[in-house]
């Protein structure tokens, strides 16, 4: 995967200063994503990284005080949510959000048209073969059929919920998916569903953002790069080993000041 | 007032009747829900100024009955006429009384017993710009006989001045009526409906509305549970935006044992629009084994919008279920968000929010009725 030539990076995140309702979240985040890359990102609770998905995606509520985000070389700071999603980015949720009264179907259809064509009538999928494509989509993830008329994500199972954000995500064909805890809370048929949808998704050629508290995913979607994030920013980035590492020691060790840490000789890539 | 003086007698007593009441009775008051939130001088101006006639037609595909307008169809359905007339709807207010004492026009269908119609029987009623300001009062009848089935469209357009119209209902026993209603005032006009039906044994009635006015609308839905195991649904769809003032109050009137009612209702306030709902369910010394659920939601679109949503209960019998709801709120930040994050448009996400918002009362509205809103279903959509 390696080249010599020099080429755009699918997401580079320069120095990315974030908050909330006056608080400063991320201080400083600095992140490379190359395409095709797989990263993971794994850091305690609290410590940013939906913030920092939700940054990326462009949410309204949180203000970006330094820094920059480019997406295949263009710069997102001035595209709004819409935007940033036909520029080819994609959120799975940590927590989907229930849609009341809007069926999958009509959902969906809505957004496939969005995503081909900045969303003009003229993109529209013929209806026959919109639902051919999301009934066979649907049985790949495990969900079942009857799920196409249900509203949006609206009395979903927490991994119900999950399997539909990676459906979208192959339906939807990004540039980059930021997959925000995708694998919690799913029983072992589901967390292997998940998996093979987001490989399923690699191997199309989608850039993959894994944030994940757990090792177990990564047996299954093999990243490239994983990142540590600690209050705010980047701690450590390196290879899967970095994964096992913290699944042993957990993030302690990071933080403790005698210990220095050397991102450089964990291979950061 | 306009009595036309070829009017069968016990017409020209009923009006003479209501003449003197609505030149008696106090407006109402404005501590009850009825009138709390819409200025009963609203629905008065106008009225006593010698008012213009509505444009009132009918149209049914009948293989027996009665379908025709006023003045014509007191020939043609006088007992049906004679017998529910302002018996259902008293002249006991003065907006009721108002009606009855000098409405002109109105339409009247009469469903034989038995009879099944298929096709929708539609009533439409336009008060044209040329109404100068003046009070038009409208009258109407609709008679399902025991065992028939129809469905009713009735449409109002009010484009100058006041309508006040009053429709009255009758479902015999085991009678099903599916009764949709619209009613829209042009800007500076207002309209006030009064639609009162009575529900007989085993019978059923379902009445979808459409309140969208955009000067000032004022419908009453007063549906009387009348006997054993009637059933009674209500769903309405209140839009309020610009200027505009929508208010709906819908009373089930359970009078009777083992029988149903259930009310669901959307509101959607935009621009400076304010929506009212104000639902009365009442169950009578009696009517035991009822059971009423009402659910009213209110969506705020602009800060200067407004929506007040009133369930009431007045329950006086045991073994009795009964529950309502009501919530009010803006659009789902979070939602439109997600929606966002799929590459719709913002308005295009805000536009699929509210008609997901009003789906459950949307979808029961004739299509003809759903097609002029901004948020009608796309083909294929629903899944
Ligand atoms: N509106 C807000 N106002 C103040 N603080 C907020 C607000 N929203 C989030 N936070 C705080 O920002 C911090 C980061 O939250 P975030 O959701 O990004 O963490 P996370 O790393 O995704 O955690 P988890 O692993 O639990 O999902 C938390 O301390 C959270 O309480
Ligand atoms: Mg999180």
């Amino acid at each position: 995967m390696m080249s010599l030539a020099p080429e755009t990076p699918l997401l580079a995140v320069r120095d990315l200063w974030a908050g909330i309702d006056g608080k400063t979240i991320l201080k400083g985040v600095n992140l490379v994503v190359r395409p095709g890359e797989v990263h993971a990102i794994m850091g305690r609770n609290g410590s940013g990284k939906s913030t920092l998905a939700h940054v990326l995606m462009g949410h309204p509520a949180y203000e970006v005080t330094r820094g920059d985000v480019f997406l295949d070389g263009r710069d997102l700071r001035d595209l709004d949510v819409t935007e940033r999603a036909r520029a080819g980015l994609f959120l799975g949720f940590q927590y989907p959000v229930a849609i009341p009264g809007v069926p999958v179907t009509g959902f969906l259809r809505a957004a496939l048209r969005a995503r081909r064509s900045g969303g003009s009538e003229s993109a529209d999928v013929p209806v026959r073969e919109f639902r051919r494509t999301l009934l066979g989509a649907m049985r790949e993830a495990g969900i079942p059929e009857d799920f196409a008329s249900r509203p949006v994500n609206e009395g979903f199972s927490g991994g119900e919920k999950k399997r539909l954000e990676v459906l979208q995500m192959l339906m939807l064909k990004p540039r980059l998916a930021i997959l925000d805890e995708t694998d919690s809370g799913l029983d072992i048929d589901a967390l292997k569903a998940v998996a093979d949808g987001i490989n399923r998704g690699i191997a199309a050629g989608i850039g993959v953002l894994l944030i994940t508290h757990y090792q177990r995913i990564l047996d299954h979607v093999k990243p490239d790069v994983v990142h540590v994030f600690l209050d705010g920013r980047v701690a450590l980035s390196g290879g899967p080993e970095v994964a096992r590492e913290l699944e042993e020691r957990g993030y302690e060790w990071l933080e403790a000041p005698g210990e220095a840490v050397n991102p450089a000789s964990l291979g950061t890539r | 007032m306009n009595a036309n003086l070829d009017e069968p007698r016990w017409l020209l007593e009923r009006r003479e009747e209501a003449t003197r009441a609505a030149g008696t009775l106090p407006m109402p008051d404005r501590a009850a829900h009825r009138f709390r939130f819409t200025d009963p001088a609203w629905l008065w101006a106008g009225v006593g100024t010698g008012a213009d006639t509505a444009d009132v037609a009918v149209e049914a595909t009948l293989a027996a009955g009665v379908a025709g307008t006023f003045p014509g169809v007191l020939a043609s359905a006088g007992d049906a006429l004679a017998e529910f007339l302002g018996r259902l709807a008293r002249p006991d207010d003065p907006f009721l009384a108002f009606n009855l004492a000098s409405f002109t026009s109105g339409a009247v269908v009469v469903i034989p017993a038995g009879a099944r119609v298929e096709d929708p029987v539609r009533i439409r009623m336009r008060i044209a710009k040329t109404n100068q300001g003046t009070a038009c009062a409208v009258r109407n009848l609709i008679v399902l006989g025991r065992g028939a089935q129809a469905r009713v469209h009735e449409t109002l357009d009010v484009e100058d001045g006041l309508a006040n119209v009053v429709t009255e209902v009758v479902v015999a026993d085991g009678a099903r009526l599916e009764h949709a209603w619209s009613e829209e005032a042009g800007p500076g006009a207002a309209a006030f409906t009064h639609l009162r039906t009575s529900v007989g044994r085993d019978a059923f009635v379902s009445q979808s509305g459409l309140l969208s006015p955009a000067g000032r609308g004022k419908a009453e839905v007063v549906t009387t549970l009348a006997d054993r195991g009637s059933r009674a649904e209500a769903t309405a769809l209140i839009l309020a935006g610009g200027e505009s003032h929508a208010d709906l109050r819908v009373i089930e009137d359970h009078a009777a044992s083992d029988a149903t009612s259930r009310v669901l209702v959307r509101a959607v306030a935009s621009g400076g629009g304010r929506a009212v709902f104000t639902g009365l369910l009442r169950v009578r010394e009696g009517a035991s084994g009822s059971e009423t659920y009402e659910e009213a939601r209110g969506l705020l679109r602009s800060p200067e919008a407004s929506a007040d949503l009133l369930p009431e209960l007045e329950i006086l019998t045991h073994d009795v279920r009964a529950s309502h709801g009501a919530a009010v709120g803006p659009l789902d930040e979070e939602a439109r968000y997600y929606l966002m994050s799929r590459g719709l448009g913002a308005e295009e996400a805000e536009a699929m929010l509210v008609r997901g918002f009003v789906g459950p009362v949307l979808d029961r509205l004739p299509s003809e009725f759903a097609a002029r809103l901004p948020w009608a279903p796309a083909a294929g959509e629903n899944g």
